[in-house]
């Protein structure tokens, strides 16, 4: 539950966030929400890797439909990735990285704070 | 404080995550800033969708602009004004083009290094281009321009249009390359306009073949060369017809002997594409159905996305002109307005020519000229590299202009310093001159523009809603006497110098010719009447004369027929040279392949249609024979010239003395039958194995398999490739490989004026578009796309797409 609640909150601040900050502004979201709410560290890493990673796989498929895939193809070739949604899963794997990492830091912080 | 630590460790392994991947290791971009689907390379993608009505505030206008695009995303820009219309045309040109914009005039510029970092390829292309001085040329035109109030006035607007679109950029806005990269696009000026000109100037006329003439002449001698290498080939069609009187007294030249320096020179400069060229006529009413003038036009070009050309109407109060501006530049370079339609084509000339510096010492202080030294100028270059500590460059500049060839960049060549003139190094308005022509009313006023362009010289084709046809071969041509500039010159004697320049109004042209048609094709300009010294190492020779037979033959010529012209594939130069190899073939013996091949070459009308085999064997073959008979030139070297094509058929019928037939490296004598044989024997083997490698069938379109390709080479994934065309070099329809017909363009002048245009490309320099290259397959298949020329802002009219309105 706390889990949902947590991917739920990465996610949607990262999303608001990032409409006016650079990206790596989800290390802080995550960073913060793992920070504020206590869990394990195994869960708050998948919290961070599931909120901003599924976030940014879920904007980019949207962006690819309504593209109709013509420059994810393009990208598909130019990093030899055959497939349009191996650039999707990819897209959703460096953020779910920076996001787990972003989360796990928040958590150790915590313990540091209130052991 | 174990907490702590981990806290800590994982703190700065998150921070260097983040960092590594936000900035570009080796060639891989920030791998986080560029999947980054709120601002990285996703934003970039887009639909038809993408586009809507809307209102822009862009700052800088006095008075609201229109920009209504059609369905083929033409932007079609209505203003007030001079200064609104170019601040928008900078503006919209920018928005589908700043990309190619600043990396074309980085090119230009030598700056390439600034983004793709340390390469010793990218090094050696940035110090050529500072060394054969295009930013200096630049510099200098830059100071004409702005010396005129109407030039200095639309080029200051276009930048400021394009950096207003500039400063309304962000992260997620910014062009793709720059995501690619990871850089941004800095401000633009007036002198990236400048450079851009020069750009094109390097394109079309930045070739020469002086110093391999040079090596040629002293390996062979000065009988050999003059029979090898004639000024003018035989049988030349002159772009102005032969037999026309010349009406003013020539400058006079004073009568020197030419002395060439024994100089071998073992390595060579970089040139551009010898085939950059077009073609271009105008018909007059007389040979058409409906009674009014038609103009078509060509430019040949190398294929590259985003293309070089982008279509536009430019509409104000005094002008309504439409047609393909030069994404940097502002204006229509080919096309048309309510009365006149132009286009162009390379007039090729010799306006770059080579002096060897004697220096007095090696510190290079000081040269000899005219009997006395001279101070030299010595400009520190510095070519900044990415990433980088600076690469700084010396060149030496003499009053001929900068010492290209010096130890320093050409070591190859041991202790030669070679300066080079070049009419792109002097200053020139060609922006006042397409200002001028864009609202020309008729031939007057097309003249009055013409006397300002110079460089790269053009033949303008013009056709009027009055009726007039004419052609101008138009640049600033140096005054040489016989022989001048053909090979490297002694830079001591002062009667090697340029004298002076031949007067524009000297310069050939025609007015309505009987013929009742005007053409152009790269070819010999003017017949041996014309009272200068006329000279360039690279006339085309075929596609002129093609276009001459069938116009000449041609009567109530509709649009249609110039289009079908364009895409003529009659291979004139197969239908010159294939009976004599045929004729010399020995046909005994021969294996099956090579038997089934000559069979289609046998059958075969010389059209290189793509589906047909004959036209990939003769071109194999001739290619095959050409550097076979000419092995004493070692055709793949580059260091000496090759006799021409017409020459080379020439002496294959009437060589009986010198016999060039024989390849030199084997003891035997080998006659023409046995070259000709060899080389059919070798092309087939290699169209055999052409055929294993490929995996795709024979035939002409899939053996040229012609590609568009993104300026940057390394990004393939934003080519296309594999486009099957017919054509091919010396061909009509001059498709080949990688270069071709770059904009194709045919009008129909008269009460209302008519145009149908396509060029291998598409609006948008964005590879996320479905603009970006969507021209390619009905520019493939010949045809073309109706433009819509409007008469005011509001027409109504099925094909208009999205209106944006600038304030």
């Amino acid at each position: 539950m706390k889990l949902s609640l947590k991917v739920i909150l990465i996610a949607g601040l990262s999303f608001f966030m990032q409409q006016f900050l650079p990206w790596w502004v989800i290390v802080p979201v995550a960073f913060l929400v793992a920070t504020s709410i206590k869990s394990s560290g195994f869960s708050d890493f998948i919290a961070g890797f599931l909120g901003v990673g599924l976030l940014w796989m879920a904007m980019a498929w949207w962006i690819d439909l309504e593209t109709d895939s013509i420059l994810t193809q393009k990208i598909a070739v130019l990093f030899n990735a055959g497939k349009a949604y191996v650039i999707i899963l990819v897209t959703g794997l460096i953020g779910g990285i920076v996001g787990g990492f972003g989360a796990l830091s928040g958590h150790f912080l915590r313990k540091t704070l209130k052991p | 404080m174990k907490h702590l630590i981990s806290t800590l460790l994982l703190l700065a392994f998150t921070l260097s995550l983040v960092v590594a991947l936000n900035i570009k290791l080796g060639p891989v971009p920030p791998l986080g800033k560029f999947f980054d689907p709120f601002s990285g390379f996703w934003q970039n993608a887009a639909t038809t969708n993408s586009y809507q009505d809307h209102l822009l505030e862009t700052g800088g206008l006095e008075a609201e602009v229109r920009v209504i695009y059609d369905s083929l995303m033409i932007p079609h820009i209505f203003a007030r004004n001079d200064h609104d219309l170019f601040f928008a045309q900078g503006f919209v040109t920018a928005s589908h083009r700043l990309w190619q914009m600043e990396f074309q005039t980085h090119f230009a510029a030598g700056r390439l290094s600034e983004i793709f970092g340390k390469n010793s390829q990218v090094l050696r292309l940035d110090r050529l281009h500072r060394r054969i001085g295009l930013e200096y040329g630049a510099d200098n035109s830059l100071k004409v321009a702005t010396s005129h109030p109407l030039s200095k006035a639309a080029i200051k607007a276009y930048a400021e249009g394009v950096n207003a679109f500039i400063n309304a950029l962000d992260t997620k806005t910014l062009p793709i390359e720059y995501k690619l990269f990871n850089y941004r696009p800095e401000k633009w000026t007036a002198k990236k306009t400048s450079l851009l000109l020069k750009y094109m100037a390097n394109n079309l006329a930045g070739r020469d073949y002086d110093l391999e003439s040079t090596n040629t002449l002293n390996i062979i001698g000065k009988e050999a060369y003059d029979f090898l290498f004639p000024v003018r080939d035989r049988g030349i069609d002159p772009v102005i017809p032969k037999g026309i009187p010349w009406n003013f007294s020539p400058l006079k030249t004073k009568d020197d002997s030419l002395s060439v320096p024994e100089d071998i020179t073992s390595a060579i400069i970089e040139m551009p594409d010898p085939d950059n060229g077009s073609n271009n006529w105008a018909v007059s009413g007389k040979k058409t159905a409906s009674g009014n003038p038609i103009l078509a036009g060509d430019p040949h070009l190398g294929l590259n996305l985003p293309s070089i050309w982008f279509a536009i109407q430019l509409h104000s109060p005094d002008m309504n002109v439409m047609g393909v501006s030069l994404p940097g530049a502002m204006g229509v370079i080919i096309g048309f307005n309510d009365s006149i339609a132009w286009s162009l084509t390379n007039s090729r000339r010799d306006v770059r020519d080579w002096y060897k510096i004697k220096f007095r010492t090696p510190e290079k202080n000081e040269y000899f000229h005219d009997g006395q030294w001279k101070p030299a100028r010595k400009v520190i270059d510095t070519v900044f590299i990415r990433n980088q500590p600076p690469f700084i460059d010396t060149v030496i500049y003499t009053h001929h202009g900068p010492v290209v060839y010096d130890e320093q960049f050409m070591p190859e060549n041991k202790k030669q310093n070679y300066a080079l003139r070049w009419v792109a190094h002097d200053g020139s308005n060609e922006a006042l001159s397409f200002y001028l022509l864009n609202r020309a009313k008729n031939y007057r006023e097309f003249n009055e523009a013409m006397d300002y362009f110079a460089c790269p010289a053009q033949n303008f084709a013009f056709a009027c809603a009055n009726g007039d046809i004419a052609i101008r071969v138009q640049g600033k041509f140096p005054l040489k006497r016989k022989g001048q500039g053909q090979f490297l010159m002694d830079g001591t004697l002062p009667q090697n110098d340029w004298q002076d320049f031949i007067p524009p109004e000297h310069n050939a042209r025609i007015l309505n010719p009987p013929r009742g048609f005007v053409s152009s094709a790269n070819q010999f300009p003017v017949d041996s009447t014309y009272p200068y010294f006329v000279y360039d190492g690279n006339y085309e020779h075929y596609r002129n004369r093609r276009i001459n037979q069938r116009l000449e033959e041609m009567d109530h010529i509709t649009p249609a027929d110039m289009q079908a012209l364009q895409n003529d594939n009659f291979n004139m130069k197969a239908s010159e040279s294939l009976p004599v190899l045929l004729s010399y073939l020995n046909r005994e013996n021969l294996p099956s392949p090579a038997q089934d091949h000559l069979e289609s070459l046998e059958s075969w009308d010389f059209y290189n249609e793509p589906e047909l085999v004959a036209p990939a064997v003769f071109n194999l073959w001739w290619s095959q024979f050409f550097k076979t008979f000419w092995d004493e030139f070692d055709a793949d070297s580059l260091l000496l010239r090759t006799p021409s094509t017409p020459q080379t058929i020439y002496l294959m019928r009437h060589d009986t003395v010198q016999n060039y037939a024989d390849i030199k490296e084997t003891p035997e004598i080998e006659s023409l039958q046995d070259v000709v044989t060899q080389s059919y024997l070798t092309a087939v083997s290699e169209l055999e194995a052409w055929k294993e490698t490929s995996n795709r069938e024979l035939n002409w379109g899939n053996y040229k398999y012609t590609s568009v390709n993104h300026l940057v080479p390394q990004l393939a994934a934003f080519s296309e490739k594999g486009i099957i065309t017919g054509g091919g070099k010396n061909i009509v329809n001059a498709t080949r490989g990688r270069h071709g017909p770059s904009w194709k363009m045919v009008t129909e002048l008269g009460d209302e004026v008519k145009a149908w245009a396509i060029y291998p490309g598409g609006q948008s320099g964005n590879p996320g578009s479905p603009y970006y290259s969507n021209f390619i397959p009905v520019w493939a298949k010949g045809r073309y796309h109706r433009l819509l020329f409007m008469k005011h802002a509001d027409e109504k009219n099925n094909a208009l797409f999205y209106t944006q309105t600038l304030q």
